[in-house]
């Protein structure tokens, strides 16, 4: 009886060596086909839900002119235990608007509700290389064994980013070694209405704006020291002030008593370093302030 | 008819069967058992405070000792301990009772309490619990524990140690008894400089403070162990943060629409500070008048201490009084002035604005809201006494009750007359009686009493003290919001004095007396002597914040 099981378990054994033999052979399909390329649909810890990226100037303090942004160009296939090369292209005249800034105008009503304006809408034009960015190169390697490559972009705060915002485009370009075999669809609506399908991930839409909001309690706390708001003011105000923008925008960050000491210390320094708003007007500080 | 009588009698008769068999049903169902009712009364030991339900009781931390051994009465004669449960709570009066451990709460499981208190100055409600094991029921007695300590409340002397800073307190115990300590800066390896000033400035919500002065800087004691240090610097009170921050003046006025800390730095620029934007810094001085023309201001700051009503025509007049040297003025910063402006009265005139050349000796705020000065002519020595208070009328009162009326400052010109007696020509230090129409002045190592109310009568000489400085010579009001008792009261109605006796070593020749003051220029009475302090410069009395 003993032997039949031994046997048995024999058997089992030699059974079970033989199919993992086997399906280590035949059962495990690699990847046999071409490579491609394509941006990272993870941009910042978070998913792309466009081709676009904005880089926005307006959190970080003025004398902050420039920083890099990395762009990562992932592989699809298989690593290759060769350098593979592709190129980029960089394409800056992509706006309806061109470069011109226009000049800044009146609020209009807004029709729907005359007696509420629709505010000034910052225009987005054509980015400027050297000015706005600066792309160190258009060729990058996918170096051997690896699936990704970063690819920096520097990025710029020209003076006029308030009145306008800039975008530029980044293209992969597909070769024999790396092609474009995988994309997210993004649609895209024509004048009438109809759709139709690009493929978002093999492009990315770098948009530099100077975004930087009115704070919450401007209205009520911060404009009786700090007069009508303006961007360029309220970031002045920080720079001068040492304020984190973050805190800035914070309803309860900012004490009342620290704020009335901005605006006095604001009224002397206008007094000392004259500031104009971009209509030319001089900047000032609020009525409690400007004694 | 007949119908009816007989459904009449039937109701009436069911409802009489019903309400007697009630009333016999419910006989018998109610247990009525007399329970054991507990009180406590008396004091076991004469020598140890009875426990009265509903008293407050004032301890000093780190001091007293929280002691009491009430006695048990009980309707069943029940007296033996073991047939309780004891507990003492104590629980501050503003806390939070749900943030409360029912635990930290209980102090003492025993029927007689002894402990040494060592809570944090402030007010406690307490109850003494006593539970019926039996019975299962709870018998509580509630009382009050008011727990005052010697850094937060006491007569503050600034002496001048061989250059060291040193403050010693008077601190009143009761109407009789004081503790006094010595050196409360001792221990501490930052040394502050040597002694110049120490201001004390009361303001509601707990925001009272002491300022000291010296020749390096300025600094706001601390509120729980009064150090002086870097860290509670006045600079850091400064938007722009000074190197250093010597200050002549402190005030904070209380009752103002826009109440204002003002100072005056050793520059003579006075800056302000908005009391009632939270977060407010010092910014930049305010030492011109209408913003344009610069002056130099007396070293003294007058506000109105007046808290006798609730009426909005003693409260919302302006904040600040201030004295043009420059231009022998009374100026005023308003409720809506960020600058200094000539000053104009409303009512009668006593006096005219500017002086004529009149140099102030002193300002003082007394809790009758009028603030008192003494300005001198420098050309013939001549010293006239000038009241001043800020007072707000209504300006038109609104159609509907439920509108606030619209108030204006009412500056009122509240006394005037010359002050006459021996050396008055150069006293340098006068006060002035709280109640009475008194002011004294030193002069030659001697007090004199002027009476205000008989201007045509010289001073008359008072106190003399041969041999001993007068350091300072003052009556302190006692402005703030705290049920003082009685005989706390009456302190603001004694004459407090600080002498130096300069043949005696520095660390042990300064004495503070305070004097009973009494009505028709009746002669005045020591009350208590206190002797042993270094060199006196200045005293303050610290208020409790509660």
């Amino acid at each position: 009886m003993n032997n039949i099981f031994r046997k048995m378990s024999l058997g089992m054994v030699i059974g079970t060596a033989v199919t993992a033999v086997t399906g280590c052979s035949e059962g495990l399909e690699t990847y046999k086909g071409e490579s491609g390329i394509y941006f990272d649909t993870i941009y910042k810890g978070a998913e792309t839900l466009s081709d676009t990226i904005s880089v926005s100037w307006g959190m970080k303090k003025s004398s902050e002119t420039s920083q890099i942004i990395e762009l990562n160009v992932k592989l699809i296939g298989n690593t290759a235990p060769v350098d593979r090369a592709f190129d980029i292209r960089v394409e800056t005249a992509i706006m309806p608007g061109g470069s011109e800034i226009p000049p800044v105008t009146e609020p209009e009503p807004d029709p729907e509700n005359p007696s509420e304006t629709t505010g000034t809408k910052i225009p987005t034009l054509d980015a400027s290389e050297g000015v706005d960015f600066i792309m160190p190169a258009t060729t990058y390697v996918l170096p051997a064994g690896e699936a990704e490559v970063s690819v920096p972009v520097t990025v710029l705060r020209s003076g006029t980013l308030h009145l306008a915002k800039r975008a530029f485009k980044l293209t992969l370009l597909e070769n024999e070694n790396l092609k474009f075999l995988y994309s997210r669809s993004m649609p895209q609506y024509d004048e009438e209405g109809n759709v139709t399908y690009y493929p978002m991930d093999l492009q990315r839409v770098i948009v530099l704006d100077e975004e930087f909001p009115i704070p919450a309690w401007w209205s009520v706390r911060g404009e009786p020291y700090f007069g009508e708001w303006s961007q360029k003011k309220a970031s002045l105000i920080c720079d001068v002030m040492d304020i984190d923008r973050e805190k800035w925008l914070d309803m309860s960050a900012l004490s009342d008593g620290y704020l009335k000491f901005c605006g006095r210390y604001m009224h002397n320094y206008l007094q000392e370093n004259p500031h104009y708003e971009d209509d030319g007007s001089l900047m000032v500080m609020g009525e409690k302030s400007s004694y | 008819m007949k119908f009816n009588n007989i459904f009449n009698v039937f109701i009436l008769t069911s409802l009489f069967a019903a309400v007697a068999a009630g009333c016999s049903d419910d006989l018998g169902n109610y247990g009525y058992v007399p329970v054991n009712e507990v009180s406590v009364g008396g004091s076991e030991s004469d020598d140890i405070q009875e426990l009265v339900s509903g008293k407050t009781y004032q301890v000093v931390a780190h001091v007293d000792h929280l002691k009491f051994s009430p006695v048990l009465s009980s309707t069943f004669d029940i007296t033996d301990d073991s047939k309780y449960e004891f507990e003492w709570r104590v629980v501050p009066r503003n806390a939070e009772t749900e943030d409360l451990d029912p635990e930290d709460i209980v102090v003492c499981r025993e029927r007689c309490i002894d402990i040494p208190v060592t809570l944090p100055a402030t007010t406690y409600n307490c109850f003494f619990n006593v539970k019926d094991i039996e019975s299962g029921i709870t018998w509580s007695t509630p009382f009050y524990l008011q727990v005052r300590s010697l850094t937060g409340e006491g007569w503050f002397v600034l002496c001048d140690d061989h250059g060291w800073s040193r403050i010693d307190v008077i601190f009143n115990k009761d109407a009789n008894e004081d503790i006094i300590a010595r050196d409360m800066l001792a221990g501490q390896e930052f040394d502050p400089g040597k002694p110049e000033h120490l201001f004390f400035n009361y303001y509601r919500y707990g925001q009272e403070i002491a300022v000291l002065v010296t020749d390096k800087d300025s600094y706001i004691l601390d509120g729980e162990d009064l150090h002086a240090g870097e860290d509670n610097r006045l600079v850091w009170n400064f938007g722009v943060v000074p190197d250093k921050m010597r200050i002549k003046s402190s005030a904070k006025s209380l009752y103002a629409l826009r109440n204002l800390w003002t100072i005056i730095d050793e520059n003579d620029d006075i800056y302000t500070l908005d009391l009632k934007a939270s977060g407010s810094l010092f910014e930049y001085p305010v030492t011109k008048i209408n913003g344009t023309q610069p002056f130099t201001p007396a070293p003294f700051i007058g506000v109105n201490l007046n808290n006798n009503s609730w009426k909005e025509e003693m409260e919302n007049g302006n904040p600040i009084l201030l004295y043009d040297e420059t231009n022998s003025q009374f100026l005023v910063i308003t409720n809506t002035s960020n600058y200094p402006q000539v000053m104009e009265f409303n009512g009668t005139r006593l006096f005219d604005n500017p002086t004529g050349g009149r140099k102030m000796v002193c300002m003082e705020n007394t809790h009758s809201g009028v603030i008192k000065s003494v300005l001198r002519d420098p050309s013939n020595g001549e010293t006239y006494y000038y009241g001043i208070s800020f007072h707000a009328e209504t300006k038109e009162h609104p159609i509907y009750w439920w509108l606030d009326p619209e108030i204006i400052p009412y500056n009122r010109q509240a006394g005037y007359c010359k002050i006459i007696g021996p050396g008055v020509e150069r006293a340098e230090k006068f006060t002035f009686h709280g109640m009475f129409p008194y002011v004294f002045y030193t002069a030659d190592h001697k007090i004199y009493q002027f009476n205000l109310g008989e201007p045509d009568k010289p001073a008359v000489e008072v106190l003399s003290f041969p041999g001993e400085e007068v350091a300072e010579m003052k009556f302190v009001p006692f402005v703030g919001w705290i049920a003082y008792q009685d005989w706390e009261r009456a302190r603001e109605y004694q004459l407090v004095v600080a002498t130096n006796d300069m043949s005696l070593d520095e660390s042990t020749r300064g004495t503070m007396r305070f004097y009973d003051v009494p009505n028709l220029m009746q002669p005045l009475t020591l009350h208590k002597e206190v002797n042993g302090f270094g060199h006196i410069k200045e005293f303050i009395y610290k208020e409790r914040h509660n």
